[in-house]
């Protein structure tokens, strides 16, 4: 606070008006007390002026005269200036003066109006001193002598605009199903996401009326509010009164002022309904400058006062929030705050060396077996993201990981998509098989009035976060299409029933889909058992192949899933696909800041255990937050070779194919530019989950490994059988001749060189390729295994 | 519950007129009589009290009449606000306007005395069986009067008759509404707007429920009964519930629904005529089960062993007809307060697909029959002549009165023919159902049925499926009379365990039955969902004996009747 400034200091014992010892009761104030407006308009006034950050960074100064020059630049004038607005964090203000703050949360519709006047009171003293600094550079020394500037001299200024003030800051979150009437008339800041938005309306701060007979004129200022009314004279106030009649006023719309104002409805977030109950929803009042800045769809968090309104004769009220204050929720949900243990615990868990590993293995630990390793890691990697970026021209690149998990029934996928959409910050999970397009994207809904409002669809809850898609391939390609923009440019398009606007959806998508014949046909081309279209398909920064392997190993862990649910119920331990409890009444148990803390720190301690989902649900969030990390120059070099090569190797392939006279050369999963873009992400997010701002080579690597047996197996398959599906199709007597062979050449429980069998087979009339072939489907159904690095091959049953 | 003082409910009319004249006075309702009423409910409030229904509302009511209800929750209202006490009165627990200002409060009003309700749309239950609501009429009017097993079988050949007399009594009842409407609403275009209204949220009879019981729209007290018991239950949606409370059929109220149309997205209310207001003053949730436990008579009667003979002698000789029963008999096995969201699957609940080569429509009939003689609560869709059942969904506030929204326990009987509705997949495997709430969220929500579905669509999964001829809906015909007391002694078993000998076996059983698969490419491999589908047969066939639980024998009973549906379907 400036102690040295020319300005009285108005302390905040000042604030209200009955209190005259130096004693200060505070139940009495709260109960009693009236606050001295003026002195709250003063008082606020000087923090404008003097608040600052650092040494000599006069935040709100700089603010208040921004916004006057830019205002004049657009050459607004005071009434049509519904962009004056001032932001102030409640966190300065509390800093200034925690009794200031005190007050507003207490009493904010009371206080408001008197902030605004401060703001513009603080503009004009500003403007003030500009100016007499400009005509009389040498009277500065002079002003230091001068006690404050006066009322009458102020307002000789010009005329001022209105200064809506809008809070924002780290005011702690008070759900919309906790609001009580303890909170009416309250400062409360409430997560949500805003479900439909009512047309734009005009409100009356000012109207003048004029009585049609004797022209006599009157200015009604309305009462403070959203919703707030106008008395109108009952009687004429001019000189004949008697002959006017009653109700003589009629407004003049000319000499009037309005704002705009709009209602929204606000409902709480999906995940945090209680289960069995129905989201709670709630009424928002919006005026002047927030007019229009949430579309249905966004998730935001609302600075506002629960504000009551009659809704029936019988007494009953109900609450809409009027708000003071909105902030879009960030890509890592509902503004998360971190306490200092777990800042402490995070990065600590960012400076191990094995952290990757630990997240891999938090992510589903019960689903097991060593094909599932990679999909996690790739999982981990899509919880995490990539760096968001702008180019120059304005043209934005995702940051988003999408991932499809393509394979055979009962091999966990639903389980994986089920779990990440509920560590994910905002996780959405939805099966293709129900949904439309108008469900995934957006859709345009007559309300009880007639009037269209615009709802979003699950890509646009999912903002910021995941969605997370199950039967993939059982939706309608319609519908499919539909979700191109969203999966690229992140954005969704409507123009529908006279509502135009493009809607955010900036989330990453995974989604599960079964092969076309319901299992991964091995006798068929990659090709033939991915019924997706390339155009979908490249979206896909990942693509996994995940295959029933049939081993003892997957058997139990088979066994010990479908045992946890049957034991899980009966009061054991919950098993790790599901441990989400959540009890009636919606608390969560581990989302203590403690329990999570206190389980990243043991993790990071002994290197061993996993994290528990609420905790891996807010790394994840602060790593998010926290950390943006570029490519270095090695990495990108390395980036680099690596993508032209994947192409030549791509491209060599198909001409080999082609010369064989294949049909499917050209591959499923084209290897674009988007395919290096989303290198590029994986690798940014391999150095946000250690909370590197810089990405090392080694991240590019395990990023080009990733590929590799994603994507890249799931191309390659299709390249190797491009030429082989033909074959198949017309000698499928062949197969069963070489199979067999095999068995015949083979007995149980002997091993071979698989080389030798195979020239031994083509020494006898089969193609080579065929015989390899059906080796790999033998060794996949568990017939044979391989020894020695594949070299060998050994026949079990 | 905190002790109650001797006291504190001597029970009787007494202790009734003693709440009603404090709430007609404007004392505080203690925690005592709270506890006094939830006693009483617990114990025999139907008796004791009117039942709020149609008959009840054409009397004439006092204006503080304490009445008893039963319905299921259809629909959660936005919570409300009320001046608790005004000049020393307590206004808790009836609707009481302290001031005719309707205008908004925006500041400047002491907000000390305010407090919060709940209002809860409660409907009558819907798709009730016959004779469920006949011992509901019986019960609500305190008439005694026994069923026996004779008069049960007896009641199959009357059906035609009651049917006749139930639409002869629904369109007197309909009469009568209209004549009360008539009597409380003299403006006819407000009377036409408040029956349209009326008949967007549950007209009579709706969904095949009690036309003679009344919905009401019932506002808890939570935080008053947070003073009598520390921790209430919270209603959820589809929950039974019944209630004790204060009627309030004030019509002033109808009349000043909204106070700006700027405030308001969603419908409002129909009027206290159309949809009465209830103060609840205690409530407690209801088990299906429970209360068809308690409407079905002679079950003192019925020793396992008897149940055992109805069992093995009648349905053990059909697959189709034995695994009909063990699929009403499926229940949801969950904890009592802790609920695991998006649940891979309902341990307990069953869903079977039914394959016939008979005329489907022909065998969705004669099964509608029969569970509607066997269960309490149960919805026969036919998919095949309609082509859409959408799923329930909120708009503007109402969420419309759809097939699919049941209590937990009810049976789901569902003629899908050739077609396979969008979500019906996600019912079938998952027992959840997606409701739609503004905004577009979807949030799934349980759906603890026990589903059949008649269809010849491989497409259908279910968790069992079995073949049905002529000859097992006759079987199942012939135990009609005793199924429905073998399921309401089975079905009140609480969750069946698995003993670790279960485990185990079945561990064993699992994998080597994987193994030899591999070995024998011909063999069957058996999957996760066999393995599912295989404990929780061994928990029906635990429950079907009034076991709690299951043992290796129930195991061994389970593999054996999935194989021999395998080998029957195959």
């Amino acid at each position: 606070m400036d102690f040295d400034e020319s300005r009285l200091y108005f302390s905040h014992q000042q604030l209200t008006g009955s209190n005259e010892g130096g004693e200060e009761n505070h139940e009495e104030e709260e109960v009693g007390a009236s606050i001295d407006l003026q002195a709250v308009r003063r008082h606020f006034r000087e923090f404008l002026r003097n608040y600052r950050l650092g040494a000599q960074k006069y935040i709100y100064r700089e603010k208040l005269l921004r916004m006057q020059r830019r205002l004049r630049s657009n050459g607004l004038s005071s009434t049509e200036s519904s962009t004056a607005k001032l932001e102030i964090d409640v966190a300065h203000l509390g800093e200034y003066d925690g009794s200031l703050l005190g007050y507003l949360r207490d009493q904010p519709a009371a206080l408001l109006p008197a902030i605004e006047l401060a703001a513009g009171d603080a503009l004009k003293t500003l403007l003030y001193d500009l100016r007499k600094e400009n005509l009389d550079a040498e009277a500065d020394d002079d002003m230091v002598d001068q006690p404050i500037v006066s009322n009458e001299r102020i307002n000789q200024l010009d005329n001022l605009p209105s200064i809506q003030i809008l809070l924002k800051g780290n005011l702690g979150f008070t759900p919309l199903r906790s609001i009580k009437s303890e909170h009416v008339n309250r400062l409360i800041r409430c997560p949500g996401i805003v479900i439909s938005a009512a047309p734009v309306r005009s409100r009356a701060t000012q109207l003048v009326v004029r009585c049609p007979r004797c022209l006599d004129t009157q200015t009604l200022v309305s009462t403070d509010g959203p919703f707030g009314s106008t008395v109108f004279p009952a009687r004429c106030n001019g000189p004949e009164a008697g002959e006017c009649g009653s109700s003589p006023y009629a407004i003049v719309p000319d000499e009037s002022s309005f704002c705009d104002r709009q209602t929204l409805k606000l409902q709480e977030a999906p995940d945090k309904v209680p289960t069995g109950e129905m989201p709670r929803s709630v009424l928002v009042a919006v005026e002047r400058s927030l007019v229009d800045s949430a579309p249905p769809g966004t998730r935001v968090s609302v600075f506002c006062i629960p504000t009551l309104f009659t809704s029936s004769s019988a007494g009953s009220k109900s609450i809409y929030l009027r708000v003071v204050g909105l902030s879009r929720g960030n890509q890592s949900g509902d503004g998360v705050q971190f306490t200092p243990v777990e800042e402490e615990a995070f990065a600590k868990l960012a400076k191990c060396p094995d952290v990757y590993d630990i997240l891999t293995r938090s992510m589903a630990p019960s689903i097991s077996g060593s094909y599932t390793v990679d999909i996690k890691k790739a999982l981990v990697c899509m919880l995490m993201g990539g760096s968001r970026k702008r180019l120059p021209d304005g043209i934005r690149l995702r940051g988003d990981i999408n991932v499809l998990l393509l394979g055979d029934p009962s091999t966990a996928k639903s389980q994986f998509l089920k779990f990440v959409s509920r560590v994910a910050p905002v996780g959405i999970y939805t099966s293709g098989k129900g949904s439309s397009a108008a469900g995934l994207t957006a859709s345009v809904v007559k309300d009880s009035k007639g009037e269209f409002y615009l709802e979003g669809g699950a890509m646009v809850l999912g903002d910021g976060g995941i969605v997370c898609i199950d039967e993939f391939d059982k939706m309608r390609p319609a519908d499919r299409v539909a979700i191109h923009e969203a999966m690229e440019q992140q954005t969704i398009s409507v123009a529908k029933a006279g509502i135009t606007t493009v809607l955010n959806s900036r989330s990453a998508v995974l989604a599960a889909a079964n092969p076309v014949y319901g299992r991964y046909d091995d006798f068929k081309s990659a090709s033939e058992n991915i019924d997706l279209m390339s155009t979908i398909l490249s979206r896909f920064d990942l693509i996994f192949l995940v295959r029933d392997m049939r081993e003892e190993e997957r058997d139990r862990m088979i066994c010990k899933h479908v045992m946890g649910v049957h034991m899980d119920k009966e009061g054991g331990q919950p098993t790790s696909i599901d441990n989400s409890i959540v009890s009636p009444n919606g608390e969560r148990t581990e989302n203590d800041a403690s329990a999570i803390a206190d389980n990243v720190m043991r993790v990071a301690q002994t290197g061993r255990g996993e994290l528990s989902v609420p905790a891996m649900k807010k790394y994840v969030q602060y790593c998010k937050i926290r950390c943006k990390p570029v490519l270095t120059e090695a990495a990108g070099k390395v980036l680099t070779s690596s993508y032209v090569k994947i192409r030549d190797d791509v491209r060599q392939r198909s001409v080999q194919a082609h010369q064989t006279g294949g049909d499917n050369a050209q591959s499923p999963i084209p290897i674009t530019v988007r395919q290096l873009e989303a290198l590029v992400r994986v690798s940014e997010s391999l150095a946000k989950m250690r909370l590197d701002s810089k990405v090392k080579v080694d991240d590019v690597n395990e990023a080009l490994r990733l590929f590799r047996v994603s994507t890249m197996a799931a191309n390659s398959a299709d390249q190797n059988l491009s030429d082989l599906s033909i074959l198949v199709a017309t000698s499928g007597d062949d197969v069963r001749c070489v199979q067999q062979l095999v068995v015949s050449r083979l007995a149980v429980g002997k091993m071979v060189n698989k080389q030798n069998l195979v020239e031994e087979a083509s020494g006898l009339g089969y193609n080579a390729s065929i015989v390899v072939r059906v080796l790999s489907a033998m060794i996949m159904r568990g017939e044979l295994i391989e020894r020695n690095q594949g070299r060998l091959i050994k026949r079990v049953k | 519950m905190p002790e109650l003082t001797p006291n504190a409910f001597s029970g009787g009319e007494g202790f009734i007129s003693r709440i009603t004249s404090k709430i007609s006075d404007g004392s505080e309702i203690s925690v005592d009589d709270l506890g006094g009423l939830q006693q009483l409910l617990s114990r025999s409030a139907s008796s004791e009290l009117p039942t709020l229904d149609k008959d009840f509302l054409k009397r004439q009511i006092d204006e503080i009449q304490i009445v008893h209800h039963v319905g299921m929750v259809q629909n959660m209202l936005d919570p409300e606000f009320y001046v608790s006490s005004l000049n020393g009165r307590s206004l808790h627990f009836r609707d009481c306007n302290p001031t005719s200002n309707s205008a908004s409060n925006d500041t400047g009003e002491d907000f000390s005395n305010l407090s919060e309700r709940q209002p809860l749309f409660v409907v009558p239950i819907p798709f009730t069986a016959g004779w469920f609501k006949e011992r509901s009429i019986v019960r609500g009017t305190s008439i005694e009067r026994t069923l026996t097993a004779e008069s049960m079988m007896a009641s199959a050949s009357r059906k035609r008759e009651r049917e006749t007399e139930q639409s002869k009594k629904s369109k007197r009842c309909s009469e009568s509404a209209k004549e009360i409407v008539r009597m409380n609403d003299s403006d006819a275009s407000k009377r036409a707007k408040s029956l349209k209204q009326s008949v967007k949220w549950w007209p009579a009879g709706c969904n095949g429920s009690d036309d003679s019981s009344s919905p009401v729209l019932a506002k808890f007290y939570y935080d008053e009964y947070m003073k009598a018991d520390n921790r209430p239950t919270t209603l959820r949606l589809n929950d039974i519930v019944e209630t004790i409370g204060v009627l309030s059929m004030n019509p002033w109220e109808a009349e000043f629904c909204t106070a700006d149309s700027d405030f308001v997205f969603d419908s409002s209310p129909p009027p206290p005529s159309q949809l009465p207001r209830l103060h609840v003053l205690a409530y407690r949730t209801i088990d299906l089960d429970t209360l068809a436990h308690e409407r079905v008579l002679n079950l003192t009667e019925m020793t396992p062993e008897m149940m055992g003979g109805t069992l093995d002698g009648g349905l053990k000789r059909s697959l189709a007809a034995q695994a009909i029963f063990l699929t009403i008999l499926s229940k949801a096995e969950r904890k009592d307060n802790l609920i695991h969201r998006l649940s891979t699957s309902a341990v307990g609940c069953a869903s079977l697909k039914v394959s016939t080569t008979v005329d489907s429509k022909e065998v969705f009939q004669r099964l509608k029959n029969i569970l509607h003689q066997s269960c309490p609560v149960v919805a026969a869709l036919d998919l095949a002549s309609k082509e859409l059942h959408p799923f329930p969904a909120k708009l503007n506030g109402i969420i419309p009165a759809t097939s699919w929204q049941l209590p937990s326990g009810s049976t789901l009987l569902i003629h899908a023919g050739d077609s396979m509705q969008d979500g019906l997949e996600e019912l079938l495997t998952s027992h959840q159902i997606v409701y739609t709430f503004e905004g577009g969220v979807q949030i799934p929500f349980e759906a603890d049925y026990s589903i059949i579905v008649i269809s010849n669509n491989k497409t259908v999964k279910c968790s069992l499926q079995v073949y049905c001829d002529e000859e097992d809906l006759s079987r199942l015909e012939e135990e009609e009379s005793r199924l429905r007391q073998a399921l309401s002694a089975c079905r009140t078993v609480g969750n069946v365990k698995l003993s670790p000998e279960v485990l185990e076996r079945a561990q064993d059983d699992f994998l080597s039955q994987r193994s030899s698969a591999r070995s024998n490419p011909k063999a069957r491999m058996p999957h996760e969902d066999d393995f599912h589908r295989w404990l929780c047969l061994t928990r029906l066939q635990a429950r079907s004996r009034r076991s709690e639980v299951a043992t290796t024998e129930d195991w061994e009973q389970a593999v054996a009747l999935d194989d021999a549906i395998w080998n029957s379907l195959n």
